[in-house]
């Protein structure tokens, strides 16, 4: 499909438009805190804000009712949950919460262990990625490979002040396209220049820094030092993990008894204690370092050599939220500093007192 | 740079040269000049990065029970209760530490502060000047008086029994100014359950507002993840928050010193701090115990006086 133009005034149009296709979800500012709300009648989008809240939970539910069961007098009857989802569109989500949707399709949606409900909702989902003009202090995806501007998702919009150049990327992208026609006119020659100018210049706005690589922090694993001191000033609470994109570890719990009873799956947090907590009362974290060092290297070296990508897309949100200011920026760019020193002046680095 | 600042990390270099303790704990400098990030000084020169100013939010005094060595520790005199609290239960040595009371201006409420400017991010070369607070957003000057941005404890803060300290820099010059009331004076029950429920529906039950508190130190036991008895439910949702912020409010009933670092971890901004101190209000009544004022006085739900038996809360 030909690129599009639309109109910025015939954003709401094309918006209103959307609704026939199912649920529509965009960026709305609440009393404290902004996420993804669904707009209809009284409930006004606002693009221009990177939100608190990532849209991750509208397809990875925090709790997610998995089976219910019932013993009657035939027997156990399970009953899969899930099947009464509704089309959905995610309208102006950012490339990096977009693309953490990839990532999250990387670790739940492998072949070995799929995750039903999950499929299920990213299935019916379309993604309306709105390119990032105006990037935040806490913005670091680039050094994530990323992009403010990274075309990804369903559809890839961005906006050129008074007008909107919309590309679809995929079938699923194409059809909610369609839904507007006639609002669109096809890119001309110097819009696609236009765009490309920008996506170059967008790049260029965030700023990139170096960042550890896989081998490198596979190396300091065992620098307990490096870790403790890292660790200092982390509470150990889950705020990083449930507000970040791309965190996807659950458990499974059941709510019922004998009788009846559902079976839910539910966000869990590589940041507590009772993660790792075995049968038998052994816990390999206990301490709170580890649990640290655990989430750092998930992220940037495990999550690597299982899926080939960072599962980190550089949002910013453990910075902004985190209430000691933990920083995981300076962890990338200690890590590296850490890795990149000859032996000899290791001990020296690790001396230096972190701050931030 | 403040004549304040300069002392304070003068003290601190001084205890860590001539060995008095292994640490300073502080506040330091973070991505944010509207942010302070607690600070862990080891040695002489990270005691040269320490800073004290109004956004120096954290209650240093969580870290404490983590330490088994002489440490020393910066605080607001309004947070020194809750190190006189942890001393009442048990849970640190006196002697172990050393405390710095940091004389005080008032601590900004970042959610205030968020609710005047916008986005916390945008604000570029926050600080103070005088009874102002200043910074600059997309080239345009912000300027708000201390009174409107500071916590609502701030303006009805006290004076302090210097004798706690082993060492005090800086002389009391708080802020004095109405609190503009955030509940209705009639509030009953119904008008509380309707406003938690409302306010319940954006916790994730991500517990920062437990880990940040210094009277929450169950730590990795706390019975709200009890894998055995289930406290709280499975779903999500207003209900099973409430049981669990409840459960908090009941267990640091009495130890609570109302200092709000729960509200201020919380990422969802949720005004914690209003049900902790309905339950202070109700422990100061029935028991006439102030949380943080004696070291030597167990918290009141530690303890068992046939007399309270009588009293009533209402």
């Amino acid at each position: 499909m030909q690129a599009k133009i639309l109109k910025t005034e015939n954003l709401q149009a094309w918006l209103d438009k959307l609704a026939s296709y199912g649920e529509v979800y965009a960026p709305v500012k609440g009393k404290d805190t902004s996420s993804f709300e669904r707009v209809n009648a009284g409930v006004m989008p606002d693009f221009s804000i990177r939100t608190d809240v990532p849209p991750k939970g509208l397809i990875f539910r925090q709790a997610e009712k998995i089976l219910a069961y019932t013993v009657g007098e035939d027997g156990l009857e399970i009953k899969r949950a899930g099947e009464e989802i509704s089309n959905r569109i995610i309208f102006g989500i950012r490339p990096c919460d977009s693309r953490a949707f990839d990532i999250l399709d990387a670790a739940l949606l492998n072949p070995y262990a799929s995750e039903y409900s999950y499929s299920v909702m990213r299935e019916r989902t379309v993604l309306i990625t709105l390119a990032c003009n105006e990037p935040g202090q806490t913005c670091f995806c680039t050094t994530v490979d990323g992009s403010p501007a990274g075309k990804v998702g369903n559809v890839w919009i961005i906006d050129l002040g008074d007008r909107y150049y919309v590309e679809a990327l995929s079938p699923s992208g194409e059809q909610v396209v369609m839904l507007g026609e006639g609002l669109f006119m096809d890119a001309t020659e110097d819009d696609k220049l236009l765009v490309q100018h920008k996506e170059r210049e967008l790049f260029k706005a965030v700023s990139r820094f170096p960042a550890p690589t896989v081998g490198d922090l596979n190396r300091i694993f065992d620098d307990e030092d490096f870790w403790k001191r890292l660790a200092d000033k982390c509470l150990s609470c889950g705020m990083c993990t449930f507000l970040c994109p791309t965190c996807h570890c659950y458990e499974i719990k059941d709510e019922g008894n004998p009788k009846s009873g559902d079976r839910y799956r539910i966000w869990d947090s590589c940041m507590f204690s009772n993660f790792t907590l075995a049968a038998g009362g052994h816990n390999p974290r206990v301490e709170h370092w580890k649990r640290l060092r655990q989430r750092m290297m998930h992220k940037f070296s495990y999550f690597i050599e299982n899926s080939g990508v960072i599962g980190c897309v550089g949002c910013g949100r453990c910075i902004r939220s985190c209430p000691v200011a933990f920083d995981v920026r300076e962890f990338l760019r200690d890590a590296a500093l850490v890795c990149t020193a000859t032996v000899g002046s290791i001990d020296g680095l690790l001396d230096r007192d972190r701050t931030a | 740079m403040e004549k304040l600042e300069v002392k304070l990390r003068e003290k601190a270099a001084e205890l860590l040269e001539k060995g008095e303790v292994s640490m300073v704990i502080g506040w330091g400098e973070s991505w944010s000049p509207a942010k302070a990030t607690p600070v862990f000084a080891r040695g002489k020169d990270a005691a040269s990065k320490l800073v004290f100013n109004s956004f120096c939010f954290n209650n240093l005094a969580v870290y404490l029970p983590r330490f088994a060595e002489r440490v020393a520790i910066f605080t607001k005199p309004c947070e020194a209760g809750s190190i006189v609290s942890l001393l009442a239960e048990g849970k640190l040595s006196r002697d172990n530490l050393h405390i710095i009371g940091v004389a005080c201006r008032g601590v900004v409420d970042p959610i205030k502060l968020k609710t005047r400017t916008g986005n916390l991010e945008e604000l570029a070369g926050a600080r103070v000047e005088g009874d102002f607070i200043a910074a600059k957003k997309n080239e345009e000057e912000i300027r708000l008086p201390l009174t409107e941005v500071v916590l609502e404890k701030c303006l009805n803060c006290s004076d302090y029994d210097e004798n706690f300290f082993d060492t005090v820099i800086g002389k009391a010059n708080h802020l004095q100014a109405t609190p503009t009331p955030r509940v209705p004076e009639d509030a009953d029950a119904a008008w509380w359950r309707k406003f938690w429920m409302k306010e319940f529906e954006r916790c994730t039950r991500c517990y920062a507002c437990r880990e940040a508190c210094p009277a929450c130190y169950c730590r990795d036991s706390c019975s709200a993840q009890s894998h055995r008895e289930k406290w709280t439910g499975t779903k999500q949702g207003p209900e099973e928050a409430l049981m669990f912020h409840a459960l908090r409010a009941m267990h640091v009933a009495g130890r609570c010193i109302e200092c709000g670092a729960c509200e201020r971890a919380c990422p969802m901004s949720i005004p914690l701090t209003l049900l902790h101190s309905q339950v202070g209000k109700a422990v100061e009544k029935l028991f006439s115990f102030r949380v943080g004022e004696r070291a030597d006085a167990p918290p009141p739900l530690q303890t068992f006086k046939r007399e309270e038996l009588e009293r009533d809360a209402s």
